[in-house]
């Protein structure tokens, strides 16, 4: 019967119950949409950066504070002991070598210092490279190099051009050989299209005459969670194979420890956000609720004067902002996860910044239903409070008071 | 006067209803302004910090530079250095211009070597357009004597100090690899580290030497007098290179361009630009509420009131008067709110401004973005005089849609008692 009357209600006070229930909804909406840009980010995050990047990493402990990250006295000489360490692992999906470089990429009269990926040329990493194929293929057999669009532009080359790289190999000497481009591709990321290449793992090697060495070892886990207890693993499984201090293990957290940051950062700025767009709409919707209230004042005299308890009368109140709850958080989530299911798959431009952390220029949102749950309640949950100091007003006021009491 | 002192008593017979739309303008108002001051702050502190750093306010190049520049090209240069340099300084807005090379280079000490960004600067004239000659922290600037500068974490990694010698190969601009040595003459840090970490220094005859290059530059860097007027200051810059193109036998003269300095610091651009068009859509949600809430008191003040505004309609008063009064009630909110709010923001505004926030300790060095030690919010006179006028215009908004309402009311049946609003 309560939520007959608390409905009556909202029919009555057609102006007012619109702003209240507008105040709830843009409360959720505003609630959702944060909730789905950092679910989005999350998600980009732990599915294209780490899965491209790997959970785990094994490198030469000495890179970290290396004037030369690509110095070729940096890398790992053991890869296959590594893997085999790795994969002994029953959480661990897959571990692969890549082997990085840096040479001056050689191409007509041009030329561009890059960074040159190693890799296999049936690598499960760098899906954004394969997905982002515009012309050609990925690398299938031992002289083809990949290059993006933007480095194919600025060296007017394209597919079947001789692109040269030159480096320092590892006797120390000047070694250049030349490639054929299999295929351009276009990444999310501008930053990588415009310094990276890739190169098949044993043209790699032959180029910078190493023999079995590579610059990492990236491991892939079923379960990111389980990343600290892998990498354990790991360090002992090395340390035991008679090569203490010799390399460093790393999780995805200190791998991608920047983004991890931003995206810390973020969840605390999207909290802020909510607190303040929700006192704004707590504000608006007790000061309804309580307009609402007073009209009614003389209408709660007569009923407590024939019978109705004040407990009755402070539990019409609350559902009546419940019903104003429900209704304006049932608006808003429709409407928020409209919002958010649009920019998941248009996406939200935010420029160069988050490719210098290895992300693309756009970022999407993601839909969880769990967070829209979570934004519903707290929309009904904002209405209720306000509901909450009405009812306590009134219910304190004697019977004779609001029988006089004019609306 | 009287007025005002009525729609001030009028603001306070309904408490409650006063106090929610007075909170809900504090917080509307006080973030309004922390926004602005934080947002002042990315553009004096920030943008001039990239601007006095490394880009200037406007960069001449040679056409076709811009599309290259990533692989930092030193077969597309700035022909005529000296004579393009003294047409750009003649300029009146331009303060100060100063040529820069960029180039690819590989440093060596000993056994040790890296690949670096390397910049050369017009030792005399440098000082006048950046703040490198700010940051020597060991040694001295290159127009003391020739040779390279580098960033302290960088000398450390390499083992080297003011004094010691180095040698930079890079390909010269007819591709061929040319190999020099040169003195560190002096240590530096800008606490920044991209740049640090990453770029080598030199004077323009060390890299002429090390490159091939004559009176021959990538980039002139220039520094206007009056930085907000970038427009003006770089179609003048533009204006000058193509009449220099032209004068030099180019045809159209588009030998050279001119381009702004957000050209050269796109990440940092975006940046800031994402981070003001969240705070524009939260002050708008935040504006609008504060509007419906407003909107909505006031309607249920007419509506309470009609009574009384029919009397007072009945004794003479007009409706322009009625109308003024009901504005100047919902003004009366917004300008105690307005008074909350200075209260509350003064000591946020001085803390940000003077003391700052440490920001870039909690970034990751990553970002291309110069938050110095400690980041300040700049908070200006217009920031408030602006937070003030829109939430006085925020509450004047709200009671207008009631307060016409009002005016509407009949007189008649208002003193019968049927109700409007």
């Amino acid at each position: 019967m309560f939520f007959r009357i608390g409905l009556a209600n909202i029919r009555r006070h057609g102006r007012r119950s619109a702003l209240i229930l507008l105040a709830v909804a843009v409360s959720v909406i505003v609630m959702e949409f944060m909730a789905g840009l950092v679910a989005g980010m999350r998600a980009d995050f732990f599915t294209n950066l780490l899965n491209d990047n790997g959970h785990v990493r094994v490198r030469s402990a000495a890179v970290a504070d290396a004037l030369n990250p690509f110095a070729l006295d940096l890398l790992l000489a053991d890869p296959d002991s590594v893997i085999e360490a790795a994969e002994a692992h029953p959480d661990v999906a897959d571990a692969e070598s890549i082997l990085t470089f840096g040479a001056l990429a050689v191409a007509g009269d041009k030329n561009s210092p890059m960074i040159g990926y190693g890799v296999d040329l049936d690598t499960g990493y760098f899906t954004d490279v394969r997905d982002g194929l515009v012309a050609g293929s990925f690398l299938r057999r031992p002289g083809e190099i990949l290059v993006s669009e933007s480095t194919a532009t600025l060296f007017a080359i394209g597919l079947g051009d001789p692109v040269v790289l030159l480096v320092e190999d590892s006797t120390g000497a000047p070694y250049y050989l030349e490639y054929t481009i299999s295929g351009l591709f276009r990444s999310k990321s501008g930053q990588f299209d415009d310094t990276a290449f890739l190169v098949s793992m044993n043209d790699a090697r032959e180029l910078l005459y190493v023999e079995n060495s590579v610059r990492e070892v990236r491991v892939r886990l079923h379960d990111p969670a389980t990343a600290d207890t892998v990498a354990a693993h790991l360090r002992s499984a090395l340390h035991a194979a008679g090569a203490p201090g010799r390399h460093e293990v790393e999780t995805w957290e200190q791998i991608n420890g920047s983004m991890v940051i931003v995206l810390e950062m973020f969840d605390v700025f999207m909290y802020i956000i909510n607190v303040i767009i929700v006192i704004v709409a707590a504000t608006v919707i007790t000061n309804a609720i309580l307009m609402n209230v007073f009209e009614k004042i003389r209408e709660f005299g007569m009923m407590r004067a024939i019978g109705l308890t004040r407990r009755g009368q402070f539990r019409l109140i609350m559902v009546e902002g419940l019903s104003y709850g429900v209704v304006g958080s049932a608006v808003g989530i429709v409407f928020g996860i409209g919002l958010v299911l649009y920019f998941q798959s248009h996406g939200i431009s935010v420029g160069e910044v988050t490719e210098s952390l290895g992300m693309g220029r756009d970022i999407t949102t993601a839909f969880v239903p769990g967070d829209a749950i979570v934004s519903a309640l707290f929309g009904m949950l904002v209405a209720v409070a306000g509901s909450l100091y009405a009812g306590l007003v009134a219910t304190r006021m004697d019977l004779i008071d609001t029988l006089r009491e004019s609306a | 006067m009287e007025t005002l002192r009525v729609a001030l008593k009028n603001v306070f017979r309904t408490p409650r209803r006063s106090v929610l739309n007075i909170l809900a303008l504090t917080v509307g108002v006080s973030v309004l302004i922390v926004c602005l001051g934080w947002i002042g702050g990315y553009h004096t502190y920030i943008y001039e910090t990239l601007i006095k750093m490394e880009t200037g306010h406007v960069q001449v190049l040679r056409a076709g530079y811009y599309a290259e520049k990533r692989r930092l090209p030193v077969d597309i240069v700035v022909p005529d250095y000296a004579t393009v340099l003294a047409a750009v300084e003649a300029l009146p807005d331009v303060e100060a211009a100063a040529g820069r090379t960029s180039f690819s280079v590989k440093v060596s000490a000993g056994a040790k070597s890296v690949r670096l960004i390397g910049t050369a600067v017009d030792a005399e004239r440098e000082g006048a357009v950046g703040i490198l000659d700010d940051q020597i922290v060991r040694g001295v600037f290159v127009d003391q004597r020739p040779g390279v500068m580098l960033g302290r974490p960088l000398a450390e990694k390499l083992g080297v100090d003011a004094g010691d010698t180095l040698f930079l190969s890079a390909l010269d601009r007819y591709q061929v690899e040319n190999l020099i040595d040169a003195e560190v003459v002096g240590i530096f840090s800008f606490g920044y580290p991209l740049l640090d970490e990453n770029v080598v220094y030199c004077d323009l005859a060390t890299a002429n030497r090390l490159l091939s290059l004559d009176d021959e530059v990538t980039r002139i860097v220039v520094r206007l007098k009056d930085g907000d007027r970038l427009t003006a200051g770089l179609a003048a810059v533009a204006d000058e290179v193509a009449r220099y193109g032209r004068t030099a036998g180019e045809g159209d003269g588009t030998i050279l361009e001119a381009r702004p300095w957000h050209d050269f610091a796109r990440a940092t651009v975006s940046a800031v630009k994402g981070d003001i068009n969240g705070f524009i859509i939260m002050v708008v949600i935040i504006g609008i509420l504060i509007i419906l809430g407003i909107l909505n008191s006031m309607s249920m003040t007419v509506h309470e009131r009609t009574r009384e505004i029919g009397t007072l309609r009945a004794i003479g008063m007009r409706r322009g008067q009625l109308l003024w009064m009901l504005a100047v009630e919902s003004a009366w909110l917004a300008v105690i709110a307005i008074g909350i709010s200075l209260v509350v923001t003064m000591p946020v505004a001085l803390y940000l401004g003077r003391t700052g926030v440490d920001i870039a300790s909690h970034m990751p060095p990553e970002i291309p973005i110069p938050f110095g030690e400690r980041f300040h919010a700049d908070f200006a006179p217009w920031h408030y005089f602006f937070s003030i006028g829109v939430g006085l215009l925020t509450a004047v908004v709200g009671a207008i849609v009631p307060a016409r309402r009002a005016i509407g009311v009949e007189v008649a049946q208002a003193m019968r008692g049927k109700r409007f609003g």
